[in-house]
Formats: C-alpha cells, sequence, structure tokens
C-alpha cells in the first residue's frame, strides 16, 4: 500500500526518535463522546462483516456511507472534528455472534455494541486493521454478559489508532479476551467503566508483536460503583525488533467501596533487540478495597529452553512450544472451542511470519 | 557405546576437565564419583551439549561423533541426562510436554505419532514404574513438584525416550527408600537389554541396589581411580582424603 509522505515520515519518526507524544497524549482529549449523536438503526445478526465502517453483507441498509471522517488520526485528534457514528450493533437475545472487521483505509469509523439487560452474548470478532482511527463503544446492560473474543491482526507497515470504550452496568460482566498479532505500528486504548454496583470487566490477552512492529497499549479500568471487579491478565511475546509499551491502570474513587482488582502483565522477550515496557498502576484514592498488580519482563530462560533441547526438542520448536503453552495458559478460561480457535488464529499468523 | 578420549571442558575460559578418557561397552553401568567440585556434573552436561561448555578432545557415541550434535540430536539419537536440579517450566503442561516430546522422538524415528488417548495409556503404565500418577498430568512442567517428584519426572521421562545411554545425575538426591528401588529396578531392567548407565552419586545405597560394573573416581576434573564395588566400600568408609596421594 502507497501511503503519503507524512504518515511515512511520522512512521520513521517515532522509530528512529522514539517520540513521546504518543504515550504522552492525555486521556481526555481523545474524543468528544459526548457529542456523538444516538447510534443509528441498529444491525441485528449473527454474521457481521464490515470494512472501513461499511456493512458489507447487505441485508443491513441501515450505515450511510458517507459517515466517515477521512482524515489522518492525528490530524482528527488534534482537530477535534465532529464525528458520527458509522455502525450500531444491538445484541437483544443470548446468542453467538460473529463480526469480521477490516479497516484499510485512512478513514475514522466509530462502532456501537449495546447488550440488552440479562443477555449473554459472545462476540467472536476479527479485527484486521491496516490504517486509520477505529472507535468501539460498548454498552453491557444490567446482568448482562459479553463474551468479547478479539482476533487482532495490525498488518506490516500499518499505523493505525484503536480506542474501546467499555461501559459496564449493575451486575453486568464484560470479559474481553484477545489473541493480537502486531506487525505495524498501532495504538490502542481499552477503557472500561464499571458503572453501577457488582459490575465486572476482565481484559485477558496475549500479544505477539514482530518485525519492526510498535504497540502502545493503554488498558484503564475505572471503578465508579462500590462492589465492582476487575481483574486484567497480559501475556506478551515481542521478537525481532519489536516494541510494545503497556500501560495498565486501575482507578478507584469513591463510591467504589468493596471493589477488588486484579493485575498481572507478563512479557517475554524473544529476541537480543526486542523491548518491552510495562506500567502496572493503581489510583485508589479510597479505604476497603482490594488490589492486588505485577508486571515481569524477561527473556526466555535458557535453562528451559536447553531442558527442552535435552529432551529432543530443536531451539525452534521448543520457544513455539513453550510460547503456545503460554497462550493456551492466557485462554485457559475459555471454552475448549475457543482456546482452539484463538490460539490456531494466532500461531497461524506467527507460522506466516516465520514463512 | 561411548568412547571418551582426551576430552577437556572449559567454562568461561576456566578448565574444568582435562584430559579425561574411558568408554563404556553397551548393557553396563558405571558409576563416577568424587568430592564436590570434581567435575562430575560439568561431564554430565558437556556431554549432553550444554551451550556454555567448550569442549575438545573425543567422544563417539554409537559409533557418531557426538560433539558434532546438536542438543536436540544428541537426545534424539538416544543420549539421556536426568538433571541434578531438573528446572520448572510454569505454564507448560506436563503431559501436553511428555506427548510432545515422546511424539517428536517418534517422528524422528519414522513412527506415526500417538493420539492423546493412546499416549495417555501409554505414559500411565510408565508412569506407574516412577511412583507417578495422573495428578501430575495438570500440572506445569516441574512446577511445584518436590525434588523427588522431579526426579521421577525425570526418570518418567528416560522412560519415554527409550535411550541407549543415560546419565543420571544424582538421581538418589531426594528419593525416598522405595522410589531408589524402583530405580534401581529400572535401571537393572534395561542393562539387561543392552542399555548403559553412568551413575553420578555421592551415596553407597543407590549403588548397593544396582552393583555397577564400573566404578571411576574423579578428583580435579580428572579420572584418579577406577575399579570394581570395592572401591565404593572404600570411599564409604575413608571418604575423599586418600585422593590426595593418588594423584
Amino acid at each position: 500500500m502507497v501511503r503519503d509522505s507524512k504518515l511515512s515520515s511520522a512512521y520513521s519518526e517515532y522509530l528512529n526518535g522514539r517520540n513521546e507524544r504518543w504515550r504522552r497524549m492525555p486521556k481526555g482529549i481523545a474524543f468528544k463522546f459526548d457529542a456523538v449523536v444516538a447510534p443509528i438503526e441498529p444491525v441485528c445478526t449473527r454474521v457481521i462483516t464490515t470494512k472501513n465502517g461499511h456493512v458489507l453483507n447487505h441485508s443491513y441498509p441501515a450505515v450511510d456511507q458517507d459517515q466517515h471522517c477521512y482524515q489522518h488520526p492525528q490530524e482528527f485528534l488534534l482537530s477535534q472534528c465532529e464525528y458520527k457514528p458509522s455502525l450500531s450493533i444491538r445484541l437483544e437475545k443470548s446468542e453467538v455472534v460473529t463480526w469480521s472487521e477490516t479497516q484499510d483505509a485512512q478513514c475514522s469509523v466509530m462502532h456501537h455494541i449495546h447488550v440488552k439487560d440479562n443477555v449473554e452474548v459472545t462476540l467472536v470478532h476479527h479485527v484486521d486493521i491496516d490504517s486509520g482511527l477505529r472507535v468501539l463503544n460498548i454498552h453491557v446492560g444490567e446482568g448482562a454478559k459479553l463474551k468479547h473474543l478479539v482476533m487482532l491482526k495490525s498488518c506490516a507497515d500499518s499505523y493505525a489508532y484503536m480506542y474501546d470504550r467499555v461501559r459496564v452496568m449493575g451486575s453486568g460482566v464484560y470479559q474481553q479476551t484477545h489473541v493480537a498479532y502486531i506487525d505495524g505500528f498501532l495504538r490502542r486504548n481499552i477503557q472500561t467503566e464499571l458503572v453501577s454496583e457488582f459490575a465486572q470487566g476482565v481484559i485477558h490477552g496475549c500479544v505477539h508483536a514482530v518485525n519492526q512492529s510498535h504497540f502502545n497499549d493503554h488498558i484503564d479500568i475505572y471503578h465508579q460503583d462500590k462492589n465492582t471487579k476487575s481483574c486484567q491478565k497480559i501475556q506478551s511475546f515481542v521478537d525481532d525488533q519489536a516494541s510494545y509499551d503497556l500501560f495498565s491502570a486501575v482507578i478507584m474513587d469513591n463510591p467504589a467501596q468493596g471493589s477488588s482488582s486484579y493485575q498481572r502483565l507478563d512479557h517475554v522477550l524473544l529476541s537480543e533487540d526486542a523491548n518491552a515496557f510495562s506500567k502496572p498502576a493503581l489510583e485508589v484514592s479510597i479505604d476497603d478495597v482490594k488490589c492486588s498488580h505485577g508486571a515481569t519482563i524477561g527473556w526466555l530462560d535458557e535453562q528451559q529452553i536447553m531442558y527442552m533441547n535435552a529432551r529432543g526438542l530443536s531451539k525452534e520448536a521448543a520457544v513455539k512450544f513453550y510460547t503456545e503453552a503460554k497462550v493456551r495458559q492466557s485462554l485457559g478460561h475459555l471454552p475448549i472451542k475457543y482456546q482452539d480457535e484463538l490460539n490456531q488464529w494466532l500461531q497461524n499468523k506467527v507460522s506466516e511470519d516465520v514463512v | 557405546m561411548l568412547s571418551i578420549k582426551k576430552l577437556s571442558v572449559s567454562v568461561e575460559d576456566k578448565e574444568i576437565i582435562r584430559d579425561l578418557s574411558f568408554n563404556l561397552a553397551p548393557g553396563t553401568v558405571c558409576a563416577l564419583m568424587g568430592p564436590n567440585g570434581s567435575g562430575k556434573s560439568t561431564l554430565a552436561n558437556a556431554l549432553a551439549g550444554h551451550p556454555d561448555y567448550k569442549l575438545s578432545g573425543s567422544v563417539v557415541f554409537d559409533r557418531k561423533n557426538l560433539l558434532e550434535m546438536a542438543i536436540n540430536e544428541r537426545a534424539l539419537e538416544g543420549l539421556f541426562l536426568a538433571f541434578q536440579s531438573p528446572v520448572a517450566i510454569p505454564g507448560v503442561n506436563n503431559l501436553v510436554f511428555l506427548q510432545t516430546l515422546y511424539n517428536n522422538l517418534r517422528k524422528h524415528r519414522n513412527q506415526e505419532p500417538l493420539d492423546a488417548t493412546d499416549f495417555i495409556q501409554y505414559v500411565n503404565q510408565c508412569a506407574k514404574q516412577v511412583g507417578l500418577d495422573a495428578s501430575f498430568w495438570s500440572r506445569g512442567v516441574n512446577d511445584d513438584f518436590s525434588g523427588g517428584e522431579k526426579k521421577r519426572n525425570d526418570l518418567l521421562q528416560m522412560l519415554l525416550m527409550d535411550p541407549k545411554l543415560m546419565v543420571l545425575d544424582e538421581i538418589d538426591s531426594g528419593l525416598d527408600v522405595d522410589a531408589l528401588k524402583k530405580v534401581a529396578t529400572i535401571v537393572n531392567q534395561m542393562r539387561k537389554e543392552g542399555k548403559s548407565f553412568i551413575l553420578i552419586t555421592h551415596y553407597q545405597r543407590l549403588l548397593d541396589y544396582i552393583r555397577p560394573d564400573e566404578i571411576h573416581v574423579m578428583s580435579k576434573g580428572r579420572i584418579v581411580s577406577s575399579g570394581d564395588y570395592s572401591l565404593v566400600s572404600k570411599i564409604e568408609k575413608e571418604g575423599y582424603g586418600w585422593l590426595e596421594t593418588v594423584s
């Protein structure tokens, strides 16, 4: 894909000079969510295919094709232009929904997912993002449960920004499990707000970054009411000259008494030139809460590799076996069917890269 | 089976083993003894192909030049090292690991891989011999295993891999008396099948059950004394003080 010179220079500027602008970007200025108008007529189907915000399976004529902002993400952020949603998905009964989403134009799109009260939905979500800005607003109703299984691919030489904003109402559960294959430049924000009592937010992720990619990942969980629970477990593998910066924060403010959170961020470096940065943060301004957090970054243990070699596995096979096992461990909370699907997807992407 | 000639091993330019030579015939068990730091474990790791060690000399294993083989090739060709301290690999399921290494070996031998059902049946049979049960399958490899359990798990891997030459580095440390008897039973059974062993140990008890064919005593990176089982009794009575006069 041919890139405009501005984009290419920004990309190389980042790679060469480790420009800190993206990292320092204040949380509040990103988007004017309050200005967003009500979602347009919803899409209700079990299989959805979208490209650059357009619905490709045409049985749902609800999407206006002119609702894109064709702007570079950084320009968009700076100009704070007026923004309209492009796709709205309303999930009103307990079911499994598959959504394949592709974005390869330098446009900005916004999606809304609304999970009705007291329904349990599994959303299998393929995201193939190459360029532009993508915003996803998720609303999980009272007593509802959304299992969001994300297979995220950021293409080589891509330059994209993703923003997921999740609001979980009373006793609702949002459980995201993502496997991400990163080969480009991607900035992602996942902002989860546990709005009412007994709401739960769970983010499990497994990230494999390769080549010269850079993944700038921000996961923020806001406990906004009492007795809310959150859990974050991220396992990453950073290979080649890739870098992965993970900023994870749990924010507990009045009246979040009785809430609990758990953060665990583990990074494994697979090459000498790979690097990872991890910042598990707790911003707690009240008493009577339970929080724990931890992070590790390290090389693949040579003794472990030697042990596997001594049992007949080659070095490459040992590394592959080890990473697969860790991915499986990260997906252990899912039903076997989905464990297999997500694991297979990630391994296929890694194999394609090796080939 | 194994022929070592003038083997020298150094780590970070420090020579640990110097001009070591010995032969091991098929179906024989040799015990390697010696004071701490004499180079026994270094020899074991060097034979297995530890990447930190620099080797010179010649080592022929089963008519092949061992020093030209990668670590995994040595294992696939039938050299097994039971580590003095097996490492834990948390997160890597023990049963999956066992199945992977077993099927990898079958692939090397041009055999069809065993499916999960058949493998579980087979691994359960082998596990009985070393005193492990199915409760260890769902755990990480050696993760939170006791010292003895780690040794048993290594022995289980040994049974699965069915090697030609086994180097057991202090296999008796951490094992209870019953487990020692099981190890001895396995070793005695396998030596009848023409398999060879190098047993590295400090204690007489395991050797009482196994009765090795040869005893070599190492000191300062060299074999300083060789003999039959009477050497074990001498070490048990006198310790290693007499080695200074010998060397």
